[in-house]
């Protein structure tokens, strides 16, 4: 096992500790999983499919009770004040909006559930929209919206609640290349500018790359974590140009290089140095 | 810029050319229609009269099918009262009152019951069964039983219908919550919702959209409980007016009343469409 520049992670957010999560037939599909997550980092988790991502982040949302091993959460589970959020939200793989709610109506649903007046509400809503660039679209109803519309709604709905830990379940997939950077490039500035721990479960790994600090690569079912990557990337530009750096190439290459003694039959592929 | 070469004899696609295409294509369907309405009643008036074809034809005896002029004259007097005749309302507001109530009433039980059973798996497979049987029953056999139950009045009707339109929004308010995405309520439950607003704010939208897909069929089954029930027990109604029409031999009459219902029906399912695509305009979508 190749672990890549193995990092120490300053003010843990959330942690696990030996997570294993069995199905009810049995199955193991996931097993001993340590993956940590800082204040304000982002990380990602990549690996061969059916290898346990979404099993893991659904352990870690507390969607599913694992079967043994702990999740640690070290923030607060609500918070008040003007920035008043929960604790963590989801932004899901398949498509949450409700079908009878404009776009502004949707981001609005958790806020019901915060004690922020109405004003507080209406600002932090505007401001969202204007961060993701639907204000225009704030009175359309999701079936007038396109893809990376939908896409972008379901994000802020997550994250008007300002969670301190957000996890994202591949929610780029299915949109085409330049409009999946689009709506990264958006949901990357949101992130930063409300300082979110964010856990990004993807099977892209130029997504992962392109917005990581850390990337865990995930065995084969039952999965475990096999490498811990550090990634690098100028902070400064935009998710079209960084794809054209050799940092980024460098970083694909070496993510690539671990990803593929996963996909790959054992023994079929030695392994490289870095 | 270049415009990109038409080819020859092959029209430009453009909106202006295809809008009028819609509209002719709408005037010829429409045009279609009246002719065959035309030809129907042309056929209803004079072949009948055609003595060899009728002679064969019992259906076709003028006294048993009648004629379209007889029927538009008995229907008009039906609506104003003209000729000594009775007039037809007393006997249609028993019979809508009947449908309206047996359509709230039916609807509201539909709907809490959906709701129950496609939250609950264990309330699902312990009533699941009965909830089929009680289906399977038709419900014209269950008349006599209810006028025993609740004697020949309103509330006989009104059950009658209510229970028909009941186990049409139960199965689709059902089935309705069922396709909401489990995804869908654990990311409303991760934004804070509770159960009872997980069920008032998700799971009952969908009850409520999928409940609007069988009103149309709710309502033309739920007239017809209403009209049998009144048929078979001698309450007021519209019912009550075709067996009086049936014991006199009034073909006519008879005729005249059931395209009054089905002019009712239509009316009734046309309101409840337009209002479903009012209120559900994204479930259309």
């Amino acid at each position: 096992m190749t672990q890549a520049e193995p990092s120490s992670v300053a003010t843990e957010v959330l942690a696990t500790s030996d997570l294993c999560y069995r199905y009810e037939d049995g199955t193991l599909a996931i097993q001993n999983v340590n993956v940590k997550l800082g204040q304000g980092e982002v990380v990602s988790i990549v690996g061969p499919s059916g290898c346990g991502k979404t099993t893991l982040l659904r352990c870690l949302a507390g969607i599913e009770e694992a079967s043994s091993g702990q999740v640690e959460r070290s923030v607060p589970s609500q918070r008040n004040g003007p920035d008043a959020g929960t604790a963590l939200a989801v932004v899901f793989q398949k498509d949450t909006l409700l079908p009878w709610r404009t776009v502004e109506q949707n981001v609005a649903f958790g806020l019901r559930y915060l004690p922020l007046n109405r004003a507080e509400k209406a600002e932090r809503i505007g401001s969202l929209l204007r961060l993701a660039g639907l204000t225009d679209s704030r009175k359309r109803y999701p079936y007038q919206l396109s893809g990376g519309m939908r896409r972008r709604t379901a994000f802020l709905t997550s994250v008007a609640v300002y969670p301190r830990i957000l996890l994202l379940d591949e929610p780029f997939s299915g949109l085409d290349e330049p409009t999946k950077l689009d709506v990264l490039g958006s949901v990357m500035a949101i992130v930063r500018e409300l300082d979110m721990s964010v856990l990004l479960v993807t099977h892209d790994l130029g997504e992962a790359v392109s917005v990581s600090d850390r990337v865990y690569i995930l065995t084969r079912g039952p999965g475990t974590v096999a490498d811990e990557h550090r990634v690098a990337m100028p902070k400064d530009l935009g998710l079209v140009e960084l794809r054209e750096t050799d940092a980024y190439a460098r970083s694909y290459q070496r993510l690539w290089h671990s990803l593929r003694l996963q996909i790959s039959d054992p023994g079929t592929f030695e392994p490289e140095s870095p | 810029m270049t415009a990109l070469p038409q080819a020859e004899g092959l029209p430009a696609p453009s909106r202006s050319r295809r809008q009028p295409r819609g509209l002719q294509r709408r005037m010829v369907v429409g045009l279609s229609q009246l002719l065959v309405i035309v030809a129907v009643l042309a056929a209803w008036q004079w072949l009948p009269l055609w003595h060899s074809l009728s002679a064969h034809l019992s259906f076709l005896n003028p006294a048993v099918i009648s004629s379209p002029r007889r029927v538009a004259v008995q229907f008009w007097n039906l609506l104003s009262g003209d000729n000594s005749t009775a007039t037809i309302w007393p006997f249609l507001a028993k019979t809508l009152e009947a449908t309206g109530i047996a359509l709230v009433c039916g609807i509201i039980a539909g709907v809490v019951m959906g709701l129950v059973f496609s939250g609950s798996r264990y309330v699902d497979s312990v009533f699941q069964p009965f909830l089929y049987s009680l289906n399977a029953i038709p419900i014209v056999a269950m008349i006599p039983v209810l006028d025993i139950i609740c004697g020949p009045n309103l509330t006989l009707t009104s059950v009658t219908g209510a229970i028909i339109v009941f186990f049409m929004t139960f199965f689709n308010a059902r089935e309705g919550a069922r396709t909401i995405a489990p995804e869908t309520v654990q990311n409303t439950t991760l934004l804070g919702a509770g159960k009872v607003q997980v069920v008032l704010r998700v799971r009952l939208p969908y009850v409520v959209a999928w409940t609007f897909t069988a009103l149309p069929n709710a309502i033309s089954f739920g007239l017809l409980g209403v009209v049998t029930a009144e048929f078979l027990s001698g309450v007021q109604g519209i019912g009550y007016e075709l067996t009086l029409s049936l014991a006199n031999a009034n073909p006519t009459n008879t005729i005249s009343v059931a395209i009054l219902l089905a002019v009712i029906s239509l009316l009734l399912v046309g309101l409840s469409r337009t209002i479903r695509s009012r209120v559900l305009h994204w479930w259309d979508a």
